[in-house]
């Protein structure tokens, strides 16, 4: 096994050839992680709710590789089945499976409503759960025991810990991303017999759509309770994905990691920086 | 592929003349890092420096013992010598001197796994890091275990030493991050080495033990160094103060 053939430096953090499905990847992180596949030689499908986002992203994607847009609204059971139909069609198997798709809802409790919290857990928690289930066959088709097929969940630094300052209550946000960040451990057990690994990654702040309005208020406050005093890079995020679809992650399976700056173990907004 | 180029880099990397610390080194250097090799012994580490020459990389091979922070200091003052900076430092030597429960271990013994285990890795940081600081950043890598995770009736004082591994790099995450300094953890579970070798040698052994992990197999070393060249590279740059746990799912099944 240990060779100089096996321990090229393309090799151990190469995608070329998988092929991969990203949802939400018209916008945000899923757009960036869309393009960092295709620059690597991946075949990439990405799905969005609207055909537009869906159009628009493809325009920015298509010069980087092979890449095809499918509108979907992951939450509905026959949007999935169409979906996984044109990933099959299109890619013939799955080897990377992305559920970045996600939405939020922000309202303090007692205005908190009842369809806000329903629809993001069913958005970040329930889809998943169908969709991953769902495109199993899929999966299957890409897996062996040397080069597994894998699943990435998009989780959150809110499902780890809750901020110390609540600037925009969350709460079905975190909880669906707890719940996320447990299922990726528990589709890890029952997956890994059929050479499928399941991770997941805990952003800490990006550049997204989704926290556009929180930077604009808040960034410097942010940037204080990171250890590393900045938000993430697009890149970086890129990174662990790559680390974790490559042949460097394929004994990685089950965990949770967090790409946050130190925010998460840090133990609050720092005295330090003083 | 850049984003996980250590191009131009120096790593240095503590027990790496076998196992996962040498595959470590072979993957550091492999990826564009001068490499410091160290062991105990110097003709191991002279050995594993001639392999990655002779397979077109640098390394510099400097003997050290853990256990005496005079030797630590010798091996950073080597290593500036040599390259003038550390970039990555991987603190992956560690000893296990004994084996069975916590009532019968000697305080020798229990003194010698804490010196060794968590007070190398304490030195060695404060021996590398104001240098690193002051050279605009880099990367700690320390390398722990899935032992320090979960209770053990067989390997108590190594698990507290490695589960003091992953406080010792959530705490400097939070020092030295305002100087572009991360500090991390890997924590492999059952990995292809010698350190390991009873419980992969014997299939009957091998067997009852794999049944119980996920993916039904033990990890090689190269699937931890993947995580390592992660961490020290441009790709690893927003990570810090975290415990990247590879062992197949083992822990989370268990």
């Amino acid at each position: 096994m240990v060779d100089s053939e096996n321990f090229a430096i393309a090799d151990l953090f190469s995608l070329a050839g998988k092929t991969a499905l990203v949802t939400g990847g018209s916008s945000g992180i899923g757009l960036n992680l869309a393009k960092g596949l295709l620059i690597n030689g991946v075949r990439v499908v990405i799905a969005s709710r609207k055909q537009e986002k869906c159009d628009e992203a493809l325009q920015e994607l298509a010069p980087l590789g092979e890449v095809s847009a499918f509108a979907a609204d992951v939450t509905k059971p026959e949007d999935r089945a169409a979906l996984l139909e044109f990933c099959g069609a299109k890619l013939g198997s799955l080897s990377i499976l992305i559920n970045n798709a996600g939405s939020n809802w922000a309202a303090q409790l007692q205005d908190y409503p009842d369809e806000g919290f329903d629809k993001v857990v069913s958005t970040n928690l329930n889809a998943v759960f169908s969709l991953t289930r769902d495109a199993i066959p899929l999966l299957e088709l890409a897996a062996t025991e040397e080069d597994p097929a894998r699943i990435i969940n998009i989780g959150s630094m809110d499902g780890l810990q809750v901020p110390i300052v609540q600037r925009v209550p969350t709460f079905a946000y975190s909880a669906s991303k707890a719940a996320l960040h447990h299922l990726t451990r528990t589709l890890a057990v029952d997956l890994g017999p059929k050479h499928i690994t399941v991770n997941a990654v805990a952003p800490g702040f990006f550049a997204s759509r989704m926290t556009d309005f929180v930077f604009d208020k808040y960034l410097s406050d942010i940037e204080d309770e990171c250890p590393l005093h900045r938000i993430g890079r697009p890149e970086e995020l890129v990174g662990i994905v790559t680390y974790l679809a490559s042949r460097a992650g394929s004994y990685t399976n089950g965990t949770v990691i967090p790409v946050d700056g130190g925010t998460s173990v840090s133990k609050g907004k720092r005295d330090w920086m003083e | 592929m850049s984003l996980f180029s250590l191009e131009g880099k120096v790593a240095l990397i503590t027990g790496s003349t076998k196992g996962i610390g040498k595959a470590i080194a072979e993957q550091m250097a492999k990826h564009g890092a001068k490499v410091v090799i160290s062991s105990r012994n110097q003709d191991a580490c002279d050995e594993v420096a001639a392999e990655i020459e002779a397979n077109g990389g640098e390394a510099l091979a400097v003997a050290c013992n853990i256990n005496y922070p005079e030797q630590l200091q010798a091996l950073v003052d080597a290593t500036l010598a040599k390259w003038g900076k550390i970039d990555a430092l991987v603190c992956n030597a560690a000893l296990n001197p004994f084996f069975g429960a916590s009532q019968d271990i000697p305080d020798e013994a229990f003194d010698k796994i804490m010196r060794a285990n968590i007070g190398s890795v304490h030195k060695l940081c404060q021996l590398v890091l104001p240098g690193m600081a002051k050279a605009g950043g880099g990367a700690v890598v320390i390398v722990s275990s899935i032992g320090g995770l979960k209770g053990t009736d067989k390997l108590g004082a190594y698990a507290i030493s490695k589960a003091a591994d992953m406080q010792i790099a959530r705490n400097l995450a939070v020092e030295w991050g305002k100087d572009n300094i991360r500090v991390n953890c890997i924590a492999p579970g059952l990995i292809r080495t010698d350190f390991a070798r009873a419980l992969w040698e014997n299939p009957e052994i091998y067997e009852a033990t794999v049944s119980k992990y996920p993916m039904r197999r033990i990890g090689e070393p190269e699937e931890i160094a993947g995580a390592a060249v992660f961490l020290a590279s441009a790709a690893g740059s927003f990570t810090t103060g975290q415990t990247i746990v590879i062992d197949g799912g083992g822990t989370i099944a268990g």
